[in-house]
C-alpha cells in the first residue's frame, strides 16, 4: 500500500508549482499597488485616464500663488522621463521617473500618494484632482 | 647622505606650502611622516654611516661653535674637511627643529583632527595647543633654513670652496693627505630597506594597532537613520544632525508645515523619530570636529535654522569666490556634497574637499529620491 495517493511526478513538480504560485503573488502585489491606486482614482474621475493628457499636464506651467514664479513637473523631473532630474531649489539630483529607467517607480502606493500630495501643492497650489493624478500616473506608466 | 639632504629640502618646502588651508592636508601629512622617517634614517646613519656623516666626527661643544663663528668674522677660521663647528650646531638645530616640528604635527593630527595613532587625544584644548606649537616651530624652522642657507653661501664665498655643488656631487676639494672614506653603501641600503619597510607597513596597516594611512582620512562611524535619510534626503542632502544643536533640529521639525516655503506633511510618529535621532546625534555632543567648532561659535540659546548661518560655516567659506556658488555643479550653498565628498556621512574631513571646476560633471548626490 502506497503512503500517499500522488504519483512520483506530481510530488516532484509540487515545489516548482508552489514557487511559481508565490512568484505570481509577488509580481501581482507590485502591479496591484499601482492598479489599485488607479482604480480608486478612476472611481472619482470623470473620464478614462489618458497618457497624452498626463503628458500635457506634466509640461504645463502653473502659478501656485500670486507672486510666485510659474513652474511645472518637468522643471524638476524633466519632460523626458528617462532623464535624471534636478531639484530647482537645492540642485539635488532626482533619479529618473520612467519605470524602465528606474524600476523603483510606481511600486509603492504610499510613496506615490505622498509625492502627488506634496508636489501638486508645490506646482498648482492645491491638491491634484483624481483625474489629474490618474492621467499623470498613466503617462509615467506608459512612457517609452 | 645627499639624497637625504635634498629629499629633506623637498619635503620641507612641500610641507610648508601644503600647510595652510585644509585642501592639501593629505600631502602635508604624507610629507610630515616622510620627514620623520628621514630624520630616523639620519640619526641611525649618524652612528652607522660614512666617516663625515657620523655625529662622533663633528661633535663640537657650543663654545667651539661660537669660537668658530667669531674666527670666521675675524677672517682667520681654519678650514675643515668635514662639518665645521658652527656648521655642526646648525645641523643639530636643523635636525632637532625639524624633528620637533614633525612630532608636534603628529599631535595636531591626533588631537585636532582626531586621526592617526594619537587620536585618543582628540580634544579642543590639546588640539589648540599642539596646533600653535606646530605653527610656531614651523616659522622657526623657516628662519633656521634661511640662516643655514645664508651661512652656506657665505662660507662658500669666504673659503672659496664649492660647498653647494659638493652637496650634489659628494665631492669636495681637500688638502693633500686627507684619507679617502668608504661610502658604506651596504649599510645605507640596509637602513633604507628597513625604513621603507616600516613606513610601507604603517601605510597599509600591517603594523598591529596602527590604522592604515588611507583610512586616516575617514571619520569615525556615525549613527544613521533610514527615516532621516528618506525624509530629509528627499529634496536635499540629508544633513547629518551633528551639524546643528538639538534645539535647531527640534525647531525645524516644529516648523515642518513651513519648511523654507514647503509643507513637509510629516506624520506625528515620523516627527518623533526624527527628533529622537537628531537629539541623540546633535552638535551639542561634539562628536565630530565640525560639531565642536559649530557649537563653540554659537551664542547661548542661539538657534540657527540653517547650517550656513553659523559663524563657523561663514568663517570657513568666506574666501570662496562668488562665481563658485553660481556654477551649475555647485548650485548654491545648500549642497555640501558638491565639494565635500564625505558630506553624506557627516564627516567633512579636511582631506576630502575639492571645489569642482566650472565644467566638471555634477556628482550624484546622496540617495533618497
Amino acid at each position: 500500500m502506497t503512503k500517499n495517493n500522488l504519483s512520483v511526478k506530481t510530488r516532484a513538480a509540487l515545489p516548482a508549482l508552489l514557487c511559481l504560485l508565490a512568484l505570481s503573488f509577488v509580481s501581482a502585489a507590485n502591479a496591484s499597488q499601482l492598479d489599485e491606486l488607479l482604480n480608486r482614482y478612476q472611481k472619482l474621475a470623470g473620464n478614462p485616464f489618458s497618457a497624452q493628457s498626463g503628458k500635457t499636464f506634466w509640461t504645463t506651467k502653473h502659478t501656485p500663488e500670486a507672486g510666485k514664479p510659474a513652474r511645472s513637473c518637468a522643471d524638476c523631473h524633466s519632460a523626458n522621463l528617462d532623464n535624471t532630474g534636478k531639484h530647482i531649489r537645492t540642485g539635488k539630483i532626482i533619479k529618473p521617473m520612467a519605470p524602465a529607467a528606474n524600476p523603483e517607480r510606481l511600486t509603492d502606493s504610499r510613496k506615490m500618494e505622498k509625492w502627488l500630495l506634496r508636489n501638486c501643492k508645490w506646482v498648482l497650489g492645491r491638491e491634484c484632482s483624481a483625474q489629474e493624478k490618474g492621467d499623470v500616473l498613466t503617462f509615467i506608466k506608459n512612457f517609452k | 647622505m645627499r639624497v637625504f639632504h635634498w629629499s629633506l629640502v623637498l619635503l620641507f618646502f612641500t610641507a610648508w606650502f601644503t600647510g595652510t588651508g585644509d585642501r592639501w592636508l593629505d600631502i602635508h601629512i604624507f610629507a610630515g611622516y616622510a620627514i620623520l622617517g628621514l630624520i630616523v634614517f639620519r640619526v641611525l646613519w649618524g652612528f652607522l654611516g660614512t666617516h663625515f656623516a657620523r655625529f662622533r666626527n663633528f661633535s663640537y661643544s657650543l663654545a667651539r661653535g661660537r669660537e668658530y663663528l667669531i674666527d670666521t668674522l675675524k677672517g682667520n677660521a681654519a678650514p675643515y674637511v668635514g662639518h665645521n663647528p658652527a656648521g655642526s650646531w646648525a645641523i643639530y638645530l636643523l635636525l632637532g627643529g625639524v624633528f620637533l616640528t614633525s612630532a608636534s604635527g603628529f599631535f595636531v593630527f591626533g588631537a585636532e583632527e582626531g586621526h592617526g595613532p594619537a587620536d585618543s587625544l582628540a580634544s579642543g584644548l590639546l588640539g589648540w595647543l599642539a596646533k600653535n606649537i606646530h605653527n610656531s616651530l614651523a616659522w622657526l624652522m623657516l628662519a633656521l633654513v634661511a640662516v643655514h642657507f645664508g651661512g652656506v653661501v657665505f662660507e662658500s664665498y669666504r673659503l672659496k670652496e664649492k660647498l653647494i655643488p659638493g652637496m650634489i656631487t659628494g665631492r669636495k676639494q681637500v688638502p693633500a693627505g686627507t684619507p679617502d672614506v668608504s661610502a658604506r653603501k651596504g649599510v645605507a641600503i640596509l637602513l633604507l630597506l628597513v625604513m621603507a619597510g616600516f613606513f610601507l607597513s604603517a601605510g597599509i596597516g600591517l603594523v598591529p594597532g596602527k590604522k592604515a594611512f588611507e583610512s586616516q582620512f575617514e571619520g569615525q562611524p556615525l549613527a544613521t537613520s533610514e527615516t532621516w535619510q528618506t525624509e530629509c534626503g528627499a529634496c536635499h542632502l540629508a544633513y547629518h544632525p551633528v551639524l546643528l544643536p538639538a534645539r535647531s533640529w527640534i525647531e525645524l521639525l516644529h516648523q515642518q508645515h513651513n519648511h523654507f516655503g514647503e509643507d513637509l506633511y510629516l506624520a506625528d510618529g515620523t516627527v518623533k523619530q526624527l527628533e529622537d535621532y537628531a537629539t541623540a546625534n546633535s552638535a551639542d555632543l561634539g562628536i565630530t570636529e565640525a560639531s565642536r567648532k559649530i557649537t563653540a561659535g554659537l551664542s547661548p540659546g542661539e538657534t540657527p535654522l540653517r547650517i550656513t548661518d553659523t559663524r563657523y560655516w561663514r568663517r570657513k567659506h568666506d574666501n570662496i569666490p562668488p562665481e563658485v556658488w553660481q556654477q551649475s555643479n555647485v548650485n548654491g550653498k545648500a549642497q555640501c556634497d558638491a565639494c565635500h565628498s564625505d558630506a553624506g556621512q557627516g564627516w567633512f574631513e579636511d582631506a576630502r574637499m575639492e571645489i569642482p571646476d566650472a565644467d566638471d560633471e555634477p556628482g550624484v548626490a546622496s540617495p533618497g529620491g
